[in-house]
């Protein structure tokens, strides 16, 4: 049996295993750089605080919003190549309960037995697909909550594979006949991921395989008739027959990111992070969209018809697959996020907003079809607000925040195109 | 000093010890940069209000300990610029033994042995570093140490 004594001299022993080359200074400026060029001056101070969470994972900031009471949101078209250098103008942004109002409800955070829920995605505008979670990120069930009826019904379990330790559930995919999810073992080396489907009427979690190496660096997945599909972090998109077999790759998808099956992405060569999509391909068919920017933009991140991009000089950057219908709204910033088959998520421009005196939106919510903006939870007076994203692989049409027994929840499926 | 010089003066003075904190925290040289890099990158974005209100290396340990917790999932780390190499060797066998068994240990239960042992903090501070109660602190606590076969001594006076 050890002691805490060993354990106090293991770490103190263990942080002296680690040599600083120097260039830290640099290294930390360089950074600075990149987020200053991600974040114009006005939003600068607000997001330096946010402790921004990939996949579902509420983010809680404690930051000292800076403020403002101006005009609404300003939007200037803008043609084909010129992307103007914009003035940031602060966004007036309204709650989502106000804009959309169908879209958002509330529901239990947890299940009668206290196994956590978290949204996964909506599967109509009235039903959403949750997780249920036996401790944090420890996700076991799958349920789906009937925001009419108000009731949920347990799709099925969740299960780890036999004598894997550390095995995590990622991200859920919904088909036409199954819900998909793989999982991993986040937490130690090894390169492992397994795939596994359920019926969406309910029943039995079904294996259909697992993959190491390089194949295991699951990014997103993606059902078809009869394979399950995941892109790799390098790029390429794999299948695995849902009967079982061996993985092959999908053809012609060198280098491609799956979007949303059968569509994937390629990107521009650019900054990690920055990266401007280039190129739509739908694998069924073999069709290649050119993406092309209009203007100068980063993150140029596209949906089933529009695209969005951080322009340069601040700014979201709107615009058509094909580069038209350009149009720049200076008071928001693209968080590199669709939601959905076409929204944005969106970074609106406080100013100098006071949260203990009117609505401050740590997040919001662009649609292009209407132009409309939706502001997601508010800024308590202290400063603080916290949002999570639903934990579909695909684009999710959820976020949710709140605290408590009830959790509310914004559906983006509710959302009409009017 | 002008704000720039005392924030360049905080990562030279206190850069290596962050560095070592973020490898106790994630058990790798890579994650430790990155944790280090990004959280002095927001400090030193929040620099002057930070100055003034908190204590700036309390700010940057816990948004390394958030970033750490909340990351892991799916973490799109950026480019690390500097790489730092691991090298060292424990002096006792079991040590080394220990410390390749905290690698197992999921990252919550993880951070919260390294708030408690590493940074000697009381519970009620690390339950309200990560956000949780602190019941739920002291039975990830527990169940850390029994994972690791440590004997609980210490538990009752915090």
């Amino acid at each position: 049996m050890r002691s805490e004594e060993d354990l106090v001299r293991t770490l103190r022993a263990g942080a002296g295993h680690v040599t600083p080359t120097g260039g830290l200074a640099a290294a930390v400026a360089a950074r600075r750089r990149a987020r200053r060029r991600r974040q114009w001056a006005g939003m600068a101070l607000a997001a330096a605080s946010v402790v921004l969470v990939a996949g579902g994972t509420m983010a809680v900031w404690r930051g000292e919003p800076r403020v403002s009471v101006e005009p609404a949101v300003a939007v200037t078209t803008v043609s084909p190549g010129e992307v103007a250098s914009a003035v940031p103008r602060v966004a007036e942004v309204k709650p989502v309960a106000e804009v959309w109002p169908e879209a958002v409800f509330t529901m239990p955070a947890a299940a009668p037995d206290g196994w956590k829920y978290r949204p996964v995605t909506g599967i109509s505008p009235t039903e959403v697909l949750l997780t249920a979670e036996s401790s944090f990120e420890k996700a076991g069930r799958l349920e789906i909550y009937d925001t009419t009826a108000r009731t949920t019904r347990v799709v099925g379990d969740m299960p780890a594979p036999e004598g894997v330790k550390g095995y995590f559930v990622q991200d859920v995919e919904v088909g036409e006949r199954h819900f998909a999810w793989y999982g991993t073992t986040p937490n130690d080396r090894d390169k492992w991921a397994d795939f596994w489907i359920i019926p969406r009427e309910g029943g039995t979690a079904q294996r259909v395989g697992e993959v190491t190496g390089d194949l295991a660096n699951v990014e997103r997945i993606g059902l078809t008739e009869d394979a399950l599909v995941w892109s790799v972090r390098d790029g390429g998109v794999h299948r695995l027959p849902l009967s079982g077999g061996e993985p092959e790759k999908v053809a012609g998808s060198d280098g491609l990111h799956l979007d949303s099956w059968p569509y994937a992405v390629g990107y521009a060569p650019g900054e990690r992070g920055q990266k401007n999509q280039d190129r739509r391909v739908d694998l069924v068919t073999g069709e290649k969209t050119p993406l092309p920017a209009s203007g100068s933009v980063t993150k140029l991140t596209c949906a089933a018809e529009w695209c969005y991009g951080d322009a340069k000089g601040g700014g979201l950057l709107v615009q058509g697959l094909d580069g038209s219908d350009a149009t720049l709204l200076p008071s928001l910033g693209f968080h590199g996020e669709v939601l959905g088959d076409r929204f944005a998520s969106v970074m609106p421009v406080r100013g100098d907003a006071d949260p203990a005196k009117e609505y401050v939106a740590p997040v919001a919510v662009y649609d292009p079809a209407t132009g409309k903006i939706a502001g997601v939870n508010r800024v308590s007076p202290d400063g603080s607000a916290s949002y999570g994203s639903g934990t579909s692989s695909s684009p999710t049409t959820i976020m949710y925040w709140g605290k408590g027994p009830e959790v509310t929840v914004m559906n983006l499926a509710a959302v009409t195109r009017r | 000093m002008d704000h720039t010089t005392e924030f360049d003066e905080f990562v030279r003075s206190r850069g290596d010890a962050l560095l070592r904190y973020g490898y106790v925290l994630s058990g790798n040289a890579d994650d430790a940069a990155d944790l280090v890099q990004e959280a002095l990158a927001r400090l030193g974005d929040a620099w002057s209000r930070v100055r003034k209100k908190d204590d700036p290396e309390g700010y940057v340990r816990t948004t390394m300990v958030r970033l750490h917790i909340t990351s892991w999932r799916r973490r799109h780390r950026e480019e690390l610029v500097s790489v730092v190499p691991e090298k060292g060797r424990f002096d006792r066998y079991e040590d080394a033994d220990l410390w390749a068994d905290l690698q197992r240990l999921p990252p919550r239960m993880r951070v919260v042995l390294v708030l408690r042992y590493y940074e000697d903090l009381p519970d009620a501070e690390i339950a309200a570093i990560l956000g949780v109660s602190r019941g739920t602190v002291r039975s990830q606590a527990a169940r850390a140490l029994d994972k690791l076969r440590i004997k609980r001594m210490l538990q009752e006076a915090r």
